[in-house]
């Protein structure tokens, strides 16, 4: 079983500074790390190599050192990665994003599974997988908590708000993962070592790729980020209750009840 | 020259700060109320491949290199600077071991170390000598394929802990020479632990050494040669203990900062005062200054060089400024850092220790000057 994990790196600070003249965030110098969704996608596809055979293979699209997260990648344990990175591909967005990890999905050929964490920590948007899912004209299976795989059959568990929905697709399909799908494992210092320093990673360029140049980055985005801001905290609000101590439960109790924590 | 670190280097940093965030974190108030590192935390260390990084691998080591060793250090050390003395002690019995030990010593001792299952310690301070080898008292003698050794070790850091022990002994009177012991065996008695100022939970004991009885391969190295092996487990120790410092100035720092923006005087914080902000910079001066010169040190070791000068040049530097930096950083907090429960307390009490472990500041001085005037 050929096994694509499509991965991105994201800031891993609590503060990431915004460019004050393009809105966009200040990667540079920032702490980052594989984005936390991606991980479990990482994990859930070397647990499925080692029950089924095969090989995993992590796709990235990012500016260079997005190459420190596949590292990591390849310390936990997949087997290949590529890194798509192009001064062109900058201003990308979800559309943009999708379409050109579609282009590299191509070029590496055959697979029988694309996993894809369910979202990612600085967009937030959960729309590359189903996009790229589009592209690749294949089935897709969102926020998916458990997986099974029997023949050429994939059978899913899709979470919902109130509880899950079981779901078949016929291989290639795409899964995104959910985080209670597992518990992603932690490189030893050994692997990240080896991952390093024999470890490959093939980089790729605008100019690998089958792609039309104007699809491709700020050009190519149809969505644009016209201001980005830090959230403000809610501020709490707090209220002292007065009175006799019965007086004091008392409003307490309704207090609480109204908010529907108690009764 | 580039100061950026590599790949690499980032990773590691980061698996080692996960590592310490996950692990060491929760539990380091504890181990200071308690005086106790859990022993399991040696295993846990040795799982992830902490403990022996720059040792060979084909001794359960990594092959890491020094530098990526100092960078994990780092993290490892800024919760609580306690814990982390299991992957000094394993790096300088192991080097120690691997350096002028049999091939024998080496697959027996090391691996074991590299995973946690043994915990090394290094026993020379005695009661009358801190860093003198011509001082030792304590003796080696020969009884047919055995060696006998007779003495009293201070300072033993987990001497009370299984595992190989390198011991430093007199043979024949003057030659100071380095031995194997497995502690805890018969004629090795441990005192209790020191009730330390700082750094608490490091098991530091005396040991004697009461007619033990140890079979003549435990020989480490030649007769006469413990001098040389001290030598170079010290310039290793000055490197972790260099380290350390910087890693509790930078947690010391980063409390101040967060209390200097916290903290509130007539309605604005304090880290608006420029009394404030001076100390800030000042503490901050120091742990940047200190931390490249002994990733510098560190990254001069893998390139092969020696760094018996550059060790204690870095040694007597951070160790001191580090006390500096974290004086500052107590000043910041005002009367609230001198409570137990603000943790720049607790690294307060423990970054002078620095100062004095591993070779004082004047053994230091001495060394430094030893090879501008030679």
């Amino acid at each position: 079983m050929k096994i694509i994990v499509c991965i991105k790196q994201v800031p891993s600070g609590a503060r990431v500074p915004i460019d004050p003249r393009t809105g966009a965030l200040v990667r540079e110098g920032c702490p980052s790390d594989i984005n936390r969704d991606d991980k479990h996608a990482i994990e859930e596809a070397l647990l499925l190599r080692s029950k089924h055979g095969g090989s995993v293979t992590a796709v990235t699209m990012g500016p260079p050192q997005a190459e420190e997260s596949l590292r990591e990648a390849l310390a936990m344990g997949v087997d290949e990665a590529v890194l798509l990175s192009d001064r062109d591909f900058a201003g990308a967005d979800t559309f943009v994003t999708s379409y050109v990890l579609a282009a590299a999905i191509k070029k590496l050929g055959r697979f029988d599974l694309i996993l894809c964490g369910k979202q990612t920590s600085d967009g937030d948007t959960a729309q590359v997988g189903p996009q790229l899912a589009e592209e690749l004209d294949l089935p897709q299976i969102t926020y998916a908590r458990r997986i099974q795989i029997k023949d050429k059959t994939l059978q899913a568990q899709r979470s919902l708000s109130d509880g899950y929905e079981v779901i078949e697709a016929q291989l290639p399909a795409l899964v995104t993962v959910a985080r209670e799908i597992n518990t992603p494992r932690k490189p030893t210092i050994g692997a990240l070592l080896d991952a390093c320093r024999k470890g490959r990673v093939t980089a790729w360029t605008a100019g690998d790729l089958e792609i039309d140049r104007g699809k491709i980055g700020f050009n190519g985005a149809l969505s644009r980020m016209t201001r980005a801001f830090p959230a403000k905290p809610k501020k709490r609000e707090g209220k002292m209750l007065t009175g006799s101590v019965q007086d004091v439960v008392q409003d307490l109790l309704k207090a609480l009840e109204g908010k529907h924590l108690v009764g | 020259m580039d100061f950026r670190l590599t790949v690499e280097e980032k990773l590691i940093q980061k698996r080692a700060h996960e590592f310490a965030s996950a692990e060491i974190e929760p539990i380091a108030a504890q181990i200071d109320r308690e005086k106790h590192v859990p022993r399991q935390l040696a295993n846990k260390m040795g799982d992830v491949g902490l403990l022996g990084m720059p040792l060979p691998r084909k001794y359960g080591g990594e092959d890491s290199g020094f530098l990526n060793w100092i960078l994990a250090l780092e993290q490892m050390h800024y919760p609580v600077s306690s814990a982390s003395s299991f992957m000094n002690m394993t790096v300088m019995v192991g080097r120690g071991i691997i350096q002028f030990g049999t091939e024998e010593q080496k697959a027996q001792f090391v691996p074991p170390m590299c995973t946690g299952e043994l915990i090394g310690s290094w026993a020379f301070t005695e009661p009358s000598t801190g860093s003198d080898p011509k001082s030792l008292t304590t003796r080696a003698d020969r009884d047919g394929n055995y060696w006998v050794i007779n003495g009293v070790k201070r300072f033993n850091t987990k001497g009370n802990l299984d595992g190989p022990a390198v011991v430093f002994a007199q043979v024949d009177g003057t030659k100071t020479t380095a031995f194997i012991v497995e502690k805890n065996g018969l004629g090795y008695a441990n005192s209790k632990p020191y009730d330390l100022m700082g750094n608490l939970g490091t098991e530091t004991v005396d040991t004697r050494f009461t007619n033990v009885r140890i079979p003549g391969d435990r020989l480490l190295g030649e007769i006469g040669q413990g001098f040389n092996i001290l030598l170079a487990a010290a310039a290793i120790g000055r490197l972790g203990l260099s380290i350390k410092s910087v890693a509790m100035a930078q947690a010391a720092l980063d409390e101040a900062v967060k209390y200097a923006k916290q903290r509130t005087r007539r309605g604005v914080p304090i880290g608006s005062m420029q009394a404030i902000q001076w100390l800030l910079a000042e503490a901050a001066v120091r742990v940047e200054g200190s931390r490249w010169m002994t990733y510098r040190t560190a990254a001069l070791k893998d390139q092969g060089s020696d760094i018996m000068k550059e060790s204690s040049m870095v040694k007597l530097f951070a160790t001191r400024l580090a006390k500096e930096a974290v004086d500052m950083s107590m000043q910041v907090h005002g009367s609230y850092g001198f409570i137990r429960d603000f943790k720049v307390e607790r690294i307060y009490r423990g970054v002078k220790e620095n100062e004095l472990i591993e070779g004082s500041s004047e053994v230091q001085r001495s060394i430094i000057a030893g090879h501008l005037l030679n």
